[in-house]
């Protein structure tokens, strides 16, 4: 289980309609780890979400946080979602994780995988950047 | 026909009594009659038409073929032989790219679009032109977003070997003048391909009155299966199409190292069609005209009439286009509220709507935005659901704006 992986989920069983998930969301993004404005560039830019979504990471200490933004409320909401949930852990752990996150905090049927809100693209990056790492230092 | 009478037709909202339903541009329901006709196939007569010589393949051959009797009446095309069966829109228009205009064009030639085409009506054109070094050139734009009639004739010259855009749009439901736009095109000679996707469920379609070249469209969008589409070209530029699929059912007699091809259209259809499809596209057909074109334009302008009305009425809101409608189609952004956040929000409330750059990425880069809300009705739909999905739009951009 990755560090915050319980507290988040945690946070989420405490909700009971999508209402609540949602302004959840939305106020997790207000407090979302920003990304550094000047890497706001296509390079940091998740393809082919519906909204923009920036991400980048920094290594330190063997482990990997991560840092974003998005144009969209919703988005930005997911975004921080992820960063809390993948920042802090090594990146064997993050390769290493199950993907059945968002089926245990109840948001799969709200937020489904596809294309359209970048979710599932979010995490290959991450685990990208994670495998890129693990190659790098061995 | 009256418009519940319609709506019961329609068993997705018996199944669905909370969802409002406003995506039919992206594709329409299917009347029970169209889903039983593709049940029975498979049920009482499933075999490959055009091959084996059985009683259930006999029947099968004949329905499959009065489909494109019945497509052809309803295009008022002048032989069935001129309509050629396809997956869809897309394939249709692939196929004029690759079989037509692929053998005549050459580098330096222009094929003539505009900037509002959907991605359907321009790929496959930059592909095509990524193959011969032929360009790309585009007609000039209303403010209305509809082809400026009045100044086509300064972008045509010897090089322009096709023109092709579309009947009405998937973004403002605006009609183009397609009828000058033929007719300068029929005046200069050149070749003329109208993509009647978003048009063939609103507007009754006459190719010989039209006296375009092409015309194409997707049986999805005329309450039919997916994977079912149509081209109608006159038969003078299909005897010249060279086949770009191959393999059984286009061909007469085959060799070990060579073969005929089959008489039109079937050259053109290789492999075993969708056959449940096509005998489905045939009923969706018989729907359209036991309703009629009279009483879908009456419900539908009363629906846009209506939706227009209630719309205006919603604080910030912003149209994409702002023309007359031929179709109930709506493209909207809220100031201040990301068209992700809004159409993510209205999924919650079972209203099904599209939202991004709706297939048409460069017209609404065009319109300076990244993409925005689209709400298209159809006859099924009706007054309750239209307020309805106020109030949620409404409820919807409080939750956002707060």
């Amino acid at each position: 289980m990755l560090l915050n992986e319980e507290k988040l989920i945690l946070n989420f069983s405490l909700f009971n309609n999508w209402e609540e998930k949602y302004e959840y969301l939305i106020e997790l993004g207000e407090d979302i780890c920003f990304i550094d404005p000047e890497k706001k560039t296509s390079k940091h830019l998740i393809q082919g979400c519906q909204s923009k979504v920036w991400l980048d990471f920094e290594f330190k200490n063997d482990k990997l946080y991560f840092y974003g933004d998005s144009d969209a409320l919703i988005s930005k909401g997911l975004v921080a979602l992820i960063i809390e949930l993948y920042s802090g852990n090594s990146p064997k752990d993050i390769l290493t994780h199950q993907d059945n996150f968002f089926e245990k905090i109840n948001l799969k049927e709200h937020l489904s995988m596809t294309r359209s809100n970048g979710l599932s693209m979010m995490i290959k990056k991450i685990k990208k950047y994670a495998y890129e790492q693990l190659n790098k230092n061995g | 026909m009256t418009g519940e009478e319609i709506r019961n037709c329609f068993p997705y909202f018996k199944s669905n009594k909370k969802s409002i339903y406003f995506d039919s541009a992206a594709t329409t329901h299917k009347p029970q009659s169209v889903i039983d006709t593709i049940i029975s196939f498979y049920q009482k007569y499933n075999s490959n038409i055009h091959r084996s010589m059985n009683k259930a393949a006999t029947i099968a051959t004949q329905k499959f073929e009065n489909s494109r009797s019945l497509v052809k009446e309803l295009l008022n095309a002048e032989h069935s032989s001129e309509i050629v069966f396809t997956n869809g829109a897309t394939d249709s228009i692939n196929l004029v790219a690759q079989s037509f205009l692929k053998k005549q064009i050459k580098k330096n030639d222009i094929i003539l679009i505009s900037e509002t085409e959907h991605h359907s009506n321009l790929v496959p054109w930059q592909q095509l032109a990524l193959e011969t070094g032929a360009k790309i050139d585009f007609l000039p734009i209303r403010a209305d977003l509809l082809v400026d009639t009045d100044k086509i004739k300064a972008k045509i010259n010897d090089k322009v070997k096709l023109i092709s855009t579309h009947h009405i749009s998937s973004i403002s439901g605006g009609k183009q003048n397609i009828e000058k736009i033929i007719k300068i095109a029929r005046s200069l000679n050149i070749p003329i391909l109208i993509d009647g996707a978003q048009a063939i469920a609103h507007t009754p379609i006459d190719v010989k009155e039209l006296d375009c070249d092409f015309y194409c469209f997707s049986g999805h969008k005329l309450f039919g299966p997916t994977g079912t589409g149509i081209l109608y070209s006159k038969s003078r530029h299909l005897d010249g199409f060279i086949p770009y699929k191959f393999g059984g059912g286009m061909v007469d007699n085959v060799g070990l190292h060579e073969n005929s091809f089959s008489e039109l259209p079937h050259r053109l259809e290789a492999g075993t069609p969708n056959i449940s499809g096509v005998i489905g596209l045939g009923e969706a057909v018989n729907f359209v005209k036991s309703v009629g074109f009279s009483v879908i334009q009456e419900i539908e302008t009363s629906l846009a009439e209506k939706f227009n009305h209630e719309l205006s009425k919603v604080d910030d809101c912003v149209l994409v286009g702002s023309g007359p409608r031929s179709a109930p189609i709506f493209t909207f952004n809220i100031e201040g509220i990301h068209h992700y956040d809004l159409a993510s929000l209205l999924s919650e409330y079972n209203i099904c709507t599209r939202s991004g750059h709706l297939c048409s990425q460069p017209m609404i880069e065009m319109c300076g935005l990244s993409g925005a809300v689209r709400a298209s009705l159809s006859i099924y739909n009706n007054e309750e659901e239209i307020e309805n999905f106020m109030v949620i739009l409404k409820k919807a951009i409080s939750f956002l704006k707060r």
